[in-house]
């Protein structure tokens, strides 16, 4: 796995969902009024939309954040967890990462 | 509600309408059975309308009209143009994409700060997102012996800060009306 196009979106989008889960006061939900999740055989990860255009991933993170976080902090961590998943999968740059918060509860 | 949602309900609506419709011409002896239906099967399922006792054929008319109006209200919310403006608010965006979250989630964060005020039994609110800021519209039902300026003027600043620390975004506009509730009427609701 050198080259990063090698690694399925699928892959990334389990390996970032268990990487933004384990955010403290932050639960991945599939969405409050649709369903968002990334497809692949058989499988389906909720909560975590990746694609690919013209070898650029990008990311939408879709969460549920407790009330004490200060939204944009949140959203800063999110993708910080998301780049640094990306990166150790080797999977490419991100060109963008889109972060839905979906419901402020306590988790 | 998705545009496949609300097509498919559209075209039940319309299917459950132009059968009531024709149950109820039939009913009324306007039309034979072999004027309306497009084909036997159908001219088989009307000709029993037709030959309907009175007592039966009026408790006929009156469900056919009554579906017929259901099924015209049901056309009628789903063809409607809805323009509360996107349910989505942008907190943020930059290079890196965008932080969005649900209107609801503002109203929520605006309503609980509101049942955690002193004095205030119920809230409802609005959140409107404009040029200079969001823009928080509240109602309260306050308790009648609290005193209405200090509570009012509390949770102005408590929306305030509670939503531009949360959201991150800056509130331009924080609308309070009140009304104070019935004395009888003590419980606290959000």
């Amino acid at each position: 796995m050198t080259k990063g196009v090698s690694v399925e979106p699928l892959a990334i989008a389990k390996a970032v969902r268990l990487a933004v889960a384990a955010i403290d006061g932050v639960v991945v939900t599939r969405g409050r009024f649709a369903f968002f999740g990334t497809y692949g055989p058989g499988e389906v990860v909720p909560g975590v939309v990746v694609s690919r255009e013209r070898n650029q991933l990008t990311l939408d993170v879709h969460v549920i954040a407790a009330p004490s976080w200060s939204l944009p902090e949140l959203a800063k961590e999110v993708r910080r967890v998301a780049r640094q998943v990306v990166e150790q999968l080797g999977a490419g740059p991100i060109s963008r990462c889109d972060v839905t918060i979906e419901d402020l509860q306590e988790t | 509600m998705n545009l496949f949602n609300r097509l498919l309900i559209i075209l039940a609506s319309l299917i459950i309408l132009v059968s009531a419709a024709m149950v109820l011409l039939v009913t009324l002896g306007a039309f034979a059975p072999a004027d309306l239906a497009p084909s036997a099967w159908f001219q088989d399922r009307l000709t029993p309308y037709a030959h309907l006792d009175s007592t039966t054929s009026n408790w006929t008319v009156g469900i056919s009209i009554a579906v017929i109006v259901a099924s015209l209200l049901l056309l009628g919310l789903e063809l409607w143009p809805r323009s509360s403006g996107p349910r989505r608010l942008v907190i943020k965006q930059d290079g890196l994409g965008q932080v969005t979250m649900t209107r609801d989630s503002i109203r929520d964060i605006v309503n609980w700060e509101a049942s955690q005020t002193e004095g205030v039994m119920e809230a409802q609110s609005r959140v409107a997102d404009e040029s200079d800021g969001l823009r928080i519209f509240c109602r309260v039902t306050l308790d009648p012996e609290a005193d209405a300026p200090e509570v009012t003027q509390t949770l102005q600043e408590r929306i305030k800060n509670s939503v531009e620390h949360h959201v991150g975004r800056h509130v331009s506009h924080v609308a309070i009306d009140t009304q104070v509730a019935p004395l009888a009427n003590h419980r606290r609701v959000r």
